[in-house]
């Protein structure tokens, strides 16, 4: 008697407990209506072949949403699927796993804290693929991207960050490394920058050769494949075309723009800006660069629209010589705080006396139809050739105003990753052009004549939620979801703690330091303070414990 | 009657390829996946997306696209390569060439010491020679083209630095001529170890056929009459017998280079070698169609033109064989 009297004691405290933790759940699960069961949601993914740590990311992150009550369906999709449905109407997605490269323009905030959540890009094929449309938001995106002081740019862009993180749209999941080797007896001076690790615009001007041998060679595993200066996009082309055509701003090592063609730029008004081009440079082939060739090359693109380079333009208004004859004045529509950095970083300085009359001499629709275009620029390095699937080899310019210390520049194509490191090791290369696995990174430091790099990226892997229909259009659902996001244990289980933790809507990666958002809000890890927040929002759970909608909310 | 049935066989190969190329056109684009996701960036704004596709034409609906299609290819315009932004037949051209001299050099090289050897092996049958050699062959065979070629690497490269690990040309080789650029030593150095692991792989199929064949040659009685008359054993083997038993092989041979114009994928990746195969599978990861498309009719008509070739050759092999 006294033994079952104990045993229905401790029943009901632990049944009292269950009633605790749940909220309740049990009391109401006869109250429970089918319909308002939070239903089972979609997330996209990479198929691990192509990308296994993104994969694992979204089993681990959904895993946690199956333990409170959410179910899942992890969707692996072929790359392109995913890039392109994640931005497509009719946007059938809960969540997505992507990653955001990091590229040279990216240093500056503007992408990441514009076009990623801005209202006007939330369309069928637009880059805002979250769905966010918020006026706030909108507004100090704005804000920075016309803020000409950098100070108060920002703090703008901090706030932008913190504001969107609290919206709890988007998770950078964690900043990852990059790992690359160089041949340390044949050459000193690599240069290393966020984002492009050793194989950035600098390297090759800044190296110095240490033996007879002055050309360095650039392991990578792809070939070029287009070189016409205007219909180039993939990375490997822009790496070859930036040294070929020199542009009027170069982002130095420090990640702050540094005059190149330009001798020196001064902001007149927000909106009016005048750079002066330097004196005695000419083109590869003997031709001057002049004032005229800077002129024609923005209304060339400004009338050509050309998909790539045409976002970097799309400030401008107009663009005037002025009498000394040296100096150009960029009118800008409005004040555009990544011009000097982003578009006169970018835009390379066309030759106008070869195209100017590429159309009509060769019969085109577009300058971008071009297959054989002219690769005669005004860059450190002169074009040479390019062997189909085999290499593409460039000659030092000698008279450029801050010559190579290099005599040639090979970028070659090893097929694999494998035989980029067996390049290397062979000394068949001299550096690698892209990151070594770490498992290659380790090989490689253990070979006595490299040298191995370890860079932070301005990339980084991430989860975007979308907001345009439920669950996930409910605020207070996403920032307890946000508490679901184990981010050291991502980093230390899928890069071996090789990295540094993200969070939401940290899109500025900490090796842009002047930009990263230390702080952010804060959503630790914890399935507890989820489930809490989600109780308190109205959320139920049924005897199964699965979530449902709070009363008369869908 | 030799005249039509050429004609007819022209007619088939015309249907065929055809039906090729209709296959191919729908098969890549019910692949889940498409060009645009492949080349696009988030750096592209939504208009500039739009644009793209415009300028590909897939815009278009599937039945204006597949007419266009074929319009097209009756002119002999594959179509521009969504990657390359060239001619998708120039993209395969800049290709071709490296393919077909590694898979000539590979194939003669495994014919020659397959049928070779394949006689010498029916003729000593039974003897531990015969068995070691069909243990390698088959060795060669079933082992993964991939593993053989990371091993030859490791060793004659990466050990004994006598082979180059990968690539077709030293980097920053300038050859004089176009006969310079696959003549010289340096890419005959590199073209050592691809086209051995390459050979390797194929050596078992003339070998085990020709053994085979010629087993059952021995028994026919002019093999005898050849004894009678006093012809020398070696005579015997090479004259009587190999050319009696070479029509299998002769097909194998002609569908095995018919094949090889597609490349051999793994090879190539594992010696970086810039061949078809690889740019064919690249094309079919970036939804490259007019490039895909391109490729695989090529193969199509390549395999059916050399399907006809060793037709034409079992006349000339076989007296008795006429064409109707």
């Amino acid at each position: 008697m006294f033994k079952k009297m104990i045993i229905a004691s401790a029943l009901s405290l632990s049944m009292a407990l269950g009633f605790a933790v749940f909220g309740g759940t049990v009391a109401q699960a006869a109250a429970l209506n089918p319909a308002d069961k939070v239903p089972r949601l979609t997330v996209m993914t990479t198929t691990p072949e192509y990308d296994s740590k993104r994969y694992e990311a979204a089993k681990m992150v959904t895993e946690n949403w199956k333990k409170i009550g959410i179910d899942v369906e992890v969707k692996p999709l072929d790359f392109t699927v995913l890039n392109l449905g994640s931005r497509s109407a009719p946007w059938d997605f809960d969540a997505f796993f992507m990653t955001m490269s990091g590229r040279t323009e990216r240093l500056d905030p503007d992408m990441f804290v514009r076009s990623t959540f801005h209202s006007s890009e939330a369309t069928d094929k637009g880059n805002n693929r979250v769905g966010l449309k918020d006026a706030e938001f909108d507004r100090l995106s704005d804000a920075q991207r016309s803020e000409m002081d950098p100070a108060k740019r920002r703090t703008l862009v901090l706030k932008a960050q913190d504001y969107v993180g609290e919206q709890a749209v988007l998770f950078t999941l964690w900043y990852p490394l990059q790992w690359s080797a160089g041949n340390k007896e044949k050459f000193k001076g690599y240069v290393e920058i966020p984002g492009e690790a050793i194989y950035n615009e600098w390297t090759p001007v800044m190296v110095e050769p240490l033996t007879s041998d002055k050309t360095l060679k650039v392991a990578i595993q792809n070939d070029v494949d287009n070189l016409n200066v205007v219909a180039a996009m993939s990375t490997w082309n822009w790496k070859v075309l930036r040294l070929v055509y020199d542009k009027l701003v170069r982002i130095g090592p420090k990640l702050q723009p540094v005059p190149a063609a330009a001798e020196k730029w001064k902001i007149v008004e927000p909106t009016v800006i005048d750079v002066t081009l330097r004196k005695g440079m000419t083109f590869h082939d003997g031709k001057p660069v002049t004032v005229e060739d800077v002129k024609f090359t923005f209304d060339y693109m400004m009338k050509w629209k050309f998909p790539y380079l045409k976002a970097f333009v799309e400030p401008v208004k107009e663009v005037k010589i002025q009498q000394d004859g040296r100096t150009i004045r960029f009118i800008l529509k409005q004040p555009f705080a990544p011009f000097i950095s982003n578009t006169l970083g970018t835009i390379p300085i066309l030759p106008k006396h070869i195209w100017e009359s590429a159309v009509e001499k060769n019969g085109l629709k577009s300058p971008e139809e071009w297959k054989d275009a002219s690769l005669v620029g005004s860059g450190p390095f002169k074009f040479v050739h390019w062997k189909k699937g085999e290499e593409v080899k460039l000659q030092r310019f000698d008279k450029f105003y801050a010559p190579a210390k290099i005599e040639a520049l090979i970028q070659m194509n090893a097929g694999n990753a494998e035989a980029v490191l067996g390049s290397l090791e062979t000394k068949r290369a001299d550096m690698s052009g892209w990151e070594l696995s770490p498992a290659h990174a380790e090989m490689a430091a253990k070979i006595p004549h490299l040298k191995t790099f370890k860079t932070p990226d301005i990339g980084w892997p991430y989860m975007g939620l979308n907001i345009r229909r439920a669950p996930f259009n409910d605020k207070a659902l996403r920032q307890a979801i946000a508490h679901t996001i184990d981010y050291k244990g991502m980093l230390e289980l899928l890069v071996d703690g090789q990295g540094t933790v993200g969070g939401s809507g940290k899109v500025i990666a900490p090796a842009v330091k002047y930009f990263y958002s230390e702080k952010g809000p804060a959503f630790a890890f914890s399935l507890e303070t989820a489930r809490k927040k989600l109780a308190a929002a109205g959320y139920r759970w049924d005897a199964q414990g699965k979530l449902y909608y709070p009363a008369k909310k869908k | 009657m030799v005249r039509s049935y050429f004609a007819r066989r022209l007619g088939y190969m015309v249907l065929c390829l055809f039906v090729v190329a209709t296959m191919v056109f729908f098969m890549f684009r019910m692949i889940p996946g498409n060009p645009i996701g492949a080349l696009m960036d988030p750096s592209l704004d939504a208009e500039a997306v739009k644009t793209l596709e415009q300028r590909f034409g897939l815009n278009e609906p599937l039945p204006t696209q597949y007419v266009l299609y074929l319009k097209n290819l009756v002119q002999g315009d594959f179509g521009t390569s969504f990657f390359y932004r060239k001619p998708a037949i120039e993209v395969l051209a800049d290709k071709v060439l490296n393919t077909i001299i590694l898979a000539v050099v590979a194939l003669v090289l495994a014919y020659a010491v397959g049928i070779l050897a394949g006689v010498w092996m029916a003729w000593r049958r039974g003897s531990k020679g015969e068995t070691v050699l069909i243990l390698l062959s088959l060795f060669f065979r079933s082992a993964p083209v991939f593993w053989v070629g990371m091993l030859l690497i490791m060793l004659f490269s990466y050990k004994l630095g006598w082979f180059p690990n990968g690539g077709i040309r030293s980097p920053g080789y300038e050859a004089s001529s176009l006969w310079m650029k696959y003549l010289s030593l340096d890419f005959l150095h590199h073209l050592v170890l691809p086209a051995l692991v390459y050979a390797l792989y194929y050596v078992s199929t003339p070998m085990l056929l020709m053994r085979n064949t010629i087993t059952e040659v021995l028994n026919e009685d002019f093999i005898e009459m050849a004894r009678a008359k006093g012809v020398s054993e070696t005579g015997i083997m090479y004259r009587h017998a190999a050319r009696n038993a070479l029509l299998p092989v002769v097909t194998s041979f002609t569908i095995s280079v018919g094949l090889a114009v597609g490349g051999q994928v793994l090879v190539e990746y594992v010696f970086g070698w810039p061949g078809l195969g690889r740019e064919i599978v690249l094309a079919a990861q970036r939804y490259d169609y007019p490039v895909a498309q391109a490729s695989f009719i090529m193969l199509a008509a390549t395999v059916m033109v050399m399907n006809l070739c060793a037709d034409i050759l079992y006349g000339v092999l076989d007296p008795r064989i006429s064409y109707q």
